[in-house]
């Protein structure tokens, strides 16, 4: 399977949109479609099912933030340069999906499309339930699409690369997902092999003597790259790291009042005893 | 009067039959002794030892740069002195010193009788103390290491490093490591698993959540460096390149191996220390921590932090300039929890009663030293600074003020205070005021000057200096002023030493504390608790007073002792709630033996007589499985609990095993993951990296392996499931066959290693390629070891329907290796053909 894919690999064909510019746009008003259709049906159902204005508002700004990033890939200007195109799948993995998340969408989307939807998404739920397995997904589709040959393949053909983007949209999404909205201990260890993995990849692409990819402006282009995957995008896992933290500690506290601490000496009384 | 004796005299009784059950055993039994507190004062006073040594060499050093142009210790004795300073203060006093208190410590906090894996913890004591005897031993023998504490290649290869010297650095801290990784797994299953009832993660006192999250970082820190010495010590011996250009290999590797781990140990050592202040600031400020939650949250933000910023540590060795700037950056982001901590303790001070005791005076030294540590250290992140003073004494002054600030003074001030719990007397206050002032001032005599002298361009690690360039006053206040810190030094040890014979007695809890060690005895009885209380709060002995009398009067849970079994409770790692009882085993030889073994082992690779070695290797195997077999003999002894009670640990599927083996996964999933980076980034990093045309490994052979593996994987599942739902008919025959089919795949893989053109002596492909093979193996050997013994223990009867604890151990094994085994399938067989570059 991998040499068939890596002979699809034309590097003559690297630009693919100067070749084929109408199946790149088609490809890339798909891409933005399909947010937009989400962002729809969320409408609709969040006429059934009110949100609150919080996860109203962040449902509207990831909705916003998904198709302007997936519009973003038509014209080709993202393909001149890696760095322009980590930060796109920078914006996936660690803003857009857990902004999808944390708005926790589904009741309303599950309104429209009822019974066969909730079919549909029980498997998923299930998966979610395991922050460790899911992260190892996460990490897999990352290492993946980054390996320089499916990377080329992406660039190579528009709707390779709309997969790429789709499946890092569903492996982050269901990566926040088992995170964000779980309150157990093993997310800590989900969130640093996420960290460690996504930070492994950005010290190869960072130290890396040699070009991989074919969207290259010059080797400082791919150390760039790197280093946002591995410097403001381990930032968020941080963040993610922090905030889980606080609120497991919620859950797990009968909290007694602190400053009203019964048996507490004075301070004359260990004068005293010493 | 009449009611007073009756409970002293149930009291004394029950002492006494819990002695029967923990006393330890005088004479060369003494070796056998698994106590968690005598094992940690074991810890405790053999870092100490080390530290005077290390203490020692530097006077050494500082006698020597006194004034310019001495030759009182000629160059090659200077190299050995600073790099054995450096790893003496590192590897052999810091964290075991540390890790020792904690052992001490810790389950007495936490409301249990002894750490989960006592066996485990003498084991770690034992490694740490043959290790740096035979590191030590070097120093004697006049052929110590002498490249560095951080052993940069190519500086340590064969070529440039002929003899010796590196070996015992790379064996000997091997071993110490191990020992360090071993307790880092205990520490962390006891903190999760043996609290006392209904003691949740956050009535936890803070310096358990310090430990908890230092033990972690060693698990997942040390693995990087134990895997760069072995990688250095294969090159060295076998020829294997790793670190040699010319065959594919890059010595930047080893830095970044190195500083992975290095970065964490900063903060390993730090935390500890930090948890000592945040238990002392409160008790002498007579006011509960301000900010419990987010200094708790701030702990766990440094520890995710600091894997991330080593490169930090590497500004001057060419990596990309860009590179430079984002570490920069990140390196700021430390200042954040560092400040959380720093404002609240300032806070507590600030709303609190405080009390000045000897304790309270070196925790104001480390706010002061600490600060300035910091604050320099702000000043080495920034790029063109760290490059102007790079190997400079600027540099030496700055981590001394980290070290002696972030980790001496508060452990100090940590002495002092539970000095009374370990011997039952206090201190003198005004030898110890003497030692603290002659310390504090010596210091800061020693290291403020040294920034100087790094400014004035003073490189370190030179032996000597010429008169003239402006450097011998510097120097001579450095010398004197290091003379002035050790004898406040000998000051303090003097008091240590002159307490136990002339300390008033302390009676109990003499600093009106609030944490649970001070209800034990003091000094404490080797069973800590004759019942183990409920504690579903923060402040025990504050909200309870007469706590000690009522845990010693046994009313409280577990005070049973008739059945003869070491026990204490096994609780839910989140709330506390009770889950088991957890049987302890008791005084072995085997911990001291198995070291010894490894020792021997040890030495045989230092003498490189492999024979020997062999000799060693099945000896201490032998051991180790023969440990593992006697350990679970208490299967054999009443398994009978009072009525009410939870269940004994082998009786349930979830016990303490478990969680050791799964921590144990985590510190060597973090060694693989150190593998795969070595193996990616010689890759395409390397300069002169040579793949060959065709792979090396036929994919075939594998693959059937890989299946077989799997298979065996799924069958051990289905049969843990099996007992789960309560059937284990033909458990001993399944066993065999998963054991029979792991057999069968590792013949299968060796077959396939053995038909493939690897040569790993010519290129880092094939070398990293064979480690990763090495690896794979081992574990799936041992993995058929296991299941196999196990299988002859379901033919004796030790496991089975009712005990079925042991082979839920055995089942994140075979996961483990499985996952291994395909992760590396990916990596070495499918990666090349994807990783072509444009």
């Amino acid at each position: 399977m991998f040499a068939v894919s890596a002979s699809l690999v034309n590097p003559a064909n690297a630009h693919g949109w100067d070749d084929n510019a109408d199946e790149d746009f088609f490809s890339a008003m798909l891409g933005g479609l399909l947010p937009a259709a989400l962002w729809l049906i969320y409408v609709v159902g969040a006429g059934r099912i009110r949100p609150t204005n919080n996860r109203r508002l962040m449902f509207h700004g990831a909705s916003l933030l998904a198709v302007m990033t997936m519009f973003g890939s038509t014209g080709g200007w993202l393909d001149e340069s890696s760095t322009l195109h980590m930060v796109q799948h920078m914006l996936i993995l660690v803003v857009i999906a857990p902004l999808y998340v944390l708005a926790r969408p589904l009741p309303q989307w599950l309104a429209v499309s009822g019974r066969i939807g909730i079919r549909l998404w029980k498997p998923f739920l299930r998966l979610s339930r395991h922050p460790l397995r899911t992260g190892i997904l996460q990490s897999l589709v990352i290492w993946f699409w980054h390996t320089p040959v499916f990377y080329n393949l992406a660039l190579a053909s528009p709707w390779w690369h709309l997969a790429e983007h789709l499946s890092f949209a569903f492996a982050s999404g269901l990566f926040w997902w088992s995170i964000l909205l779980r309150r157990t201990l093993t997310v800590l260890p989900a969130l640093l092999l996420t960290l460690m993995s996504t930070g492994m990849l950005g010290a190869l692409l960072t130290f890396a003597q040699t070009p991989f990819y074919n969207d290259l402006l010059n080797i400082q282009d791919q150390q760039l790259a790197g280093l946002i995957m591995w410097v403001p995008g381990g930032l968020f896992y941080l963040l993610a790291g922090g905030w889980c933290s606080l609120r497991l500690f919620t859950k797990c506290i009968p909290i007694v009042d602190q400053n009203s601490v019964p048996g507490c000496p004075s301070k004359d009384a260990v004068n005293t005893s010493l | 009067m009449n009611t007073n004796n009756e409970t002293r005299k149930t009291r004394d009784a029950l002492h006494d039959e819990f002695l029967k059950v923990w006393g330890n055993p005088r004479g060369w039994h003494a070796l056998t002794i698994v106590n968690h507190t005598t094992v940690g004062i074991r810890f405790m006073v053999t870092g100490g030892i080390f530290f005077l040594i290390g203490g020692l060499l530097a006077m050494l050093m500082r006698t020597q740069l006194a004034l310019p142009e001495q030759d009182i210790i000629e160059p090659k004795l200077y190299d050995q002195l600073f790099t054995m300073h450096g790893t003496v203060m590192m590897f052999l006093f810091a964290v075991p010193v540390l890790e020792g208190l904690a052992m001490y410590l810790i389950p007495k906090m936490i409301g249990a009788r002894d750490l989960v894996f006592p066996r485990l913890s003498a084991f770690g004591y034992w490694c740490y103390l043959f290790g740096s005897l035979i590191l030590m031993s070097s120093l004697v023998l006049g052929i110590a290491p002498a490249g560095g504490w951080f052993m940069y290649t190519p500086l340590t290869n064969n070529v440039y490093s002929p003899g010796p010297n590196v070996d015992f650095w790379l064996l000997g801290v091997t071993f110490i490591e191990i020992s360090a990784v071993s307790a880092g797994i205990e520490l962390t299953v006891s903190i999760l698993r043996t609290r006392t009832s209904g003691m949740a993660l956050l009535h936890m006192p803070l310096f358990c959540w310090y430990i908890l999250v230092m033990a972690l970082m060693i698990v997942f820190g040390f693995p990087p460096l134990i895997l760069g010495s072995i990688l250095l010590e294969l090159e060295r011996a076998v020829g294997m390149p790793f670190f040699d250009v010319a065959r594919g290999g890059d010595p930047i590797l080893w830095q970044h191996l190195f500083w992975l781990f290095g970065h964490p140990e900063v903060y390993i050592i730090f935390l500890p220390a930090a948890g000592i202040v945040s238990t002392l600031l409160p008790v002498f400020s007579r006011q509960p921590i301000v900010g419990y939650r987010w200094i708790v949250l701030a702990i766990i933000s440094t520890g995710f932090i600091s894997f991330g910023l080593w490169v930090h540590h590497m500004f001057t060795v060419g990596i990309p300039q860009l590179a430079q700037a984002f570490f920069s950056m990140a390196s700021m982001l430390v200042a954040i929890p560092t400040g959380i901590q720093l404002f609240a303790w300032l806070a507590t001070l600030w709303t609190g009663r405080p009390v000045y005791h000897v304790p309270m005076l070196w925790l104001v030294g480390f706010l002061f030293i600490f600060m300035i540590g910091g604050l320099t250290g702000v000043m080495l992140a920034l790029v063109p600074f760290n490059w102007q003073v790079h190997d400079t004494h600027f540099v030496v002054a700055h981590l001394h003020y980290v070290m002696v600030g972030g980790m001496l003074f508060p452990l100090l001030a940590g002495l002092y205070y539970w000095l009374p719990h370990f011997s039952g007397r206090m201190p003198s206050d005004k030898l110890a005021r003497w030692g603290f002032w002659l310390t504090f001032v010596g210091f800061n005599t020693t290291f403020l000057v040294m920034h100087l002298t790094g400014f004035l361009g003073m490189p370190r690690r030179v032996y000597t200096y010429q008169a003239g360039m402006g450097w011998e006053l510097p120097n001579s206040v450095s010398s004197v002023g290091g003379f002035i810190m050790a004898m406040g030094i000998a000051m303090v040890l003097l008091d240590i030493v002159l307490h136990f014979r002339f300390g008033r007695p302390a009676g109990s809890n003499p600093w009106g504390a609030d944490t649970l060690e001070w209800a034990t005895d003091t000094p404490p009885q080797p069973y800590n608790f004759i019942s183990l209380p409920d504690c579903p709060m923060r402040h025990p002995m504050w909200d309870q007073p007469d706590l000690q009398t009522t845990i010693a009067e046994g009313h409280h849970g577990l005070s049973e002792i008739d059945h003869g079994r070491r026990e204490t409770w096994g609780s839910d790692p989140v709330s506390g709630a009770i889950r088991e009882i957890i049987h302890l085993p008791g005084n072995s030889w085997l911990p001291f033996y198995s070291a010894l073994a490894l020792s021997v082992l040890c030495i045989s690779l230092l003498t490189r007589t492999y024979s020997m070695a062999l000799i060693a290797v099945v000896a201490s195997l032998l051991l180790l499985l023969s440990w593992s077999w006697k350990n679970c003999v208490y299967l054999e002894a009443d398994s009978a609990v009072k009525p009410g009670y939870p269940p004994l640990h082998s009786r349930t599927f979830n016990g303490p095993g478990l969680w050791g083996m799964v921590v144990t996964l985590l510190a060597d999933g973090a060694l693989f993951l150190a593998i795969l980076f070595g193996w990616l980034y010689l890759r395409v990093v390397a300069p002169n990296w040579q793949a060959p045309d065709t792979a090396p490994l036929a994919w075939l052979p594998l693959l059937i392996s890989g299946v077989l593996l799997t298979v065996a994987t799924f069958w051990h599942h289905f049969i843990v499931r099996r007992l789960r739902a309560g059937r284990d008919d033909h458990l001993q025959g399944q066993l065999w066959g998963i054991a029979v089919i792991g057999l069968a795949h590792c013949c299968v893989f060796i077959w396939a290693w053995s038909a493939s053109s690897l040569v790993a002596t010519q290129t880092a492909h094939d070398a990293v390629i064979a480690v990763i093979l090495m690896y794979q193996l081992f574990h799936s050997g041992l993995a058929v070891i296991m299941t196999a013994l196990q299988a002859k223990r379901v033919a004796y009867g030790y496991v089975g329907k009712t005990a079925p604890y042991e082979i839920a151990v055995v089942k994140p094994w075979w996961i483990y290796t499985n996952a291994v085994f395909w992760l590396s399938f990916l990596a070495v067989i499918m990666l090349p053909i994807a990783w072509r570059s444009a």
